[in-house]
């Protein structure tokens, strides 16, 4: 396995939380939970949801929202990171995403049920939105490109090839994460599967009814040492390990025991060099369901006993889908550079099934190392550990 | 990569015993709503899909089930054990995805309301779902992926399945590609691409086809995408993951 170390030069992050790492923070530390009703379609389905108040109007008629998204949270990293130009430099993109990787325009949909003719704006846009190809062309990107459609971990897994690519040697630099917009269909869809909550979802709560949806994007730019010293852009966040494994279990349930979500821990650990003591906390995918949270949360306890701090940061983005692996990556990161994690919003008593009580309120971490944590629908599971550079 | 086992699904039938003559046979002609004349697109029939081994897919929609055999042949045909290994990894690269089953689902917000759709059709409309069924029914537990692109979505899918052959991540993957027909992606079609309306394909006119592909491979080996651009198209008809499909045929075809 290469030795390449692999560092996080640039994150930008966009979601209900707020726009880039800065405001995210404050208004997490804050306590804000910005929810409430859908207001980007009509619904009669009255749930409560997290969307983005703060974008700015479409470039172009028909461009997937979920690209915007994505563009905002890549400009903000792209920033951070010091890259304007890519000419000469071997950048890959990796994006993970649920709703972009379909024609979910119910618009154009319905009008071509009805009339003998329907506008192509919005197939125009879903043909020029592939995440990773769309972002490639933007920025004039040579290297690897892929978008990872791996339901609710595909933003995790998205940094997880990002990290096999720079490790093989593909590419010196990598723009990964995630990104997915509010969007009827999923409404819809998670509503009929019944986990949708009627209230602010709860991670972890014992009273726990549900998930709440929510849109975002969340990007690292990754890159390999040997790059960001030519740049003269050194970092102290790393990327350190990442596993990946399926419960071939169920379509809609995770496993009962977790086990592909151990194994991925256990893989990303290994991969990092990693002992669990070493684990400052854990971002849990958390999504605030009765069966995800009781299946992660006695995972978590299991492998790492009670004394690692657990949080979910669902309580202030809402559940985004594919862009939660990105969005949770980044904060993960943000926790170890900064030394403290948000409390774990929507926490309200112990579930005696699980045993786990998360964050309560701001909490200072002393550590050097993150675990991130995503289960998907399908039954895919992924870990990432995320790292500051050792001391010397 | 070494090439294990190989499955394909195709219009001209499955595995081995498709019918690999390169003659030009006349397409299946869709319905397409709106339409003066019937649209040509290469199909995969439905006594192709009949088999045993997907009964337990009752719930699944044809993607998922041509997918999935395809999956299944390249195990088969590799003679390996995959069964409960977190050894073996799955990457399964489409264009599209389970696009019907996406409309189906869009249906049924038209035609019962936003709180009356099926939970049972959304689930199969995503498109990693195929997948799922194929972890299931082969017991494969390393990681499983799907991947999706227009631009050569099956050559994204091989680097990475390169990358984590050397990187150890796997023993073996079980590596494809593939898409499905239906109307309204037709419909997009006469919107967006000169189609052959003789059935002809040609360098200016096109017909869409369908299918999937399957490859059980592992380190060492030779370019599995050497035989990605063998003109088999006139077979398959026009797909953008059709490269794992040729690939698939100058294996089996042989």
């Amino acid at each position: 396995m290469s030795k390449r170390t692999i560092q996080i030069s640039g994150m930008g992050v966009i979601s209900a939380a707020g726009v880039g790492v800065e405001e995210s923070l404050a208004s997490m530390e804050a306590g804000e939970r910005n929810v409430g009703p859908v207001t980007v379609f009509e619904s009669p389905i009255d749930l409560p949801v997290f969307e983005v108040k703060s974008l700015p109007a479409r470039t172009k008629p028909g461009k997937m929202r979920t690209l915007e998204l994505l563009e905002i949270a890549i400009d903000q990293a792209l920033a951070q990171a010091g890259l304007e130009k890519f000419e000469g430099l071997r950048v890959g993109v990796a994006v993970g995403t649920s709703i972009a990787c379909q024609l979910n325009d119910l618009g154009f949909y319905s009008t071509y049920r009805e009339k003998k003719s329907a506008q192509m704006d919005s197939v125009d846009g879903f043909l020029e939105g592939n995440l990773a190809e769309a972002t490639a062309k933007r920025l004039g990107l040579t290297g690897p490109k892929l978008v990872v459609v791996n339901a609710c971990s595909s933003g995790t897994d998205a940094i997880g090839a990002a990290l096999s690519w720079l490790k093989a040697g593909l590419c010196d630099i990598a723009i990964a994460g995630g990104a997915d917009e509010m969007n009827r269909i999923p409404l819809c869809g998670f509503n009929a599967l019944g986990v949708a909550s009627s209230e602010p979802c709860k991670p972890f709560s014992g009273n726990r009814t549900g998930l709440n949806l929510g849109e975002g994007a969340g990007v690292l730019v990754m890159e390999t040492l040997e790059s960001a010293a030519k740049r003269g852009a050194e970092s102290p966040l790393r990327v350190l390990g990442y596993g990946s494994f399926a419960d071939a279990y169920h379509l809609t349930a995770p496993h009962p025991e977790g086990e592909g979500l151990v194994r991925a821990i256990e893989a990303a650990l290994k991969q990092a060099e990693c002992e669990k003591a070493d684990v400052a906390f854990v971002n849990a995918h958390g999504t605030s369901t009765p069966d995800n949270d009781k299946v992660e949360g006695r995972a978590l306890l299991k492998l790492f006993g009670e004394k690692v701090k657990v949080l979910s940061t669902k309580g202030y983005t809402g559940h985004t889908l594919g862009g939660a692996g990105g969005i949770e990556a980044v904060f993960a990161a943000a926790g170890l550079l900064n030394g403290w994690i948000p409390g774990s919003a929507g926490y309200e008593v112990l579930d005696e099934d699980i045993g786990l009580v998360p964050t309560i309120g701001k909490t200072a971490i002393s550590g050097r190392r993150a675990l991130s944590t995503s289960l998907a629908f399908g039954g895919n599971n992924a870990a990432l550990i995320l790292g500051l550079e050792d001391e010397a | 990569m070494k090439i294990s086992g190989t499955g394909l699904v195709c219009t001209r039938g499955r595995g081995a015993e498709a019918d690999f003559s390169k003659d030009w046979k006349e397409p299946d002609f869709l319905e397409v709503p709106f339409q003066e004349a019937p649209f040509p697109a290469y199909l995969v029939d439905a006594s192709t899909l009949k088999d045993p081994a997907l009964k337990g897919m009752r719930r699944a929609d044809r993607f998922s089930k041509l997918t999935t055999l395809a999956a299944m042949d390249a195990v088969s045909n590799s003679g390996i054990s995959v069964a409960d290994s977190d050894r073996v990894g799955i990457i399964f690269a489409t264009a599209f995805g389970p696009h019907n089953t996406t409309f189906k689902f869009q249906d049924d917000i038209i035609d019962y309301g936003d709180a009356g759709v099926s939970p049972t059709i959304f689930s199969n409309s995503v498109h990693n779902a195929a997948v799922s069924y194929i972890s299931r029914a082969l017991k494969i537990k390393g990681p499983t992926w799907t991947v999706a692109g227009f631009d050569r979505p099956f050559e994204q899918a091989v680097e990475l399945a390169e990358a984590w052959l050397e990187e150890g991540r796997c023993d073996y993957v079980l590596l494809g590609a593939g898409d499905e027909c239906g109307t309204v992606m037709e419909y997009i079609c006469t919107q967006k691409i000169p189609v052959a309306q003789d059935g002809r394909i040609s360098d200016e006119a096109y017909v869409p086809g369908e299918g999937a592909a399957f490859f059980l491979v592992e380190k060492g080996g030779t370019d599995l995408l050497e035989h990605a651009n063998d003109a088999w198209v006139p077979i398959f008809g026009n797909m953008l993951t059709g490269s794992a499909l040729a690939c698939a045929a100058s294996v089996l075809g042989r």
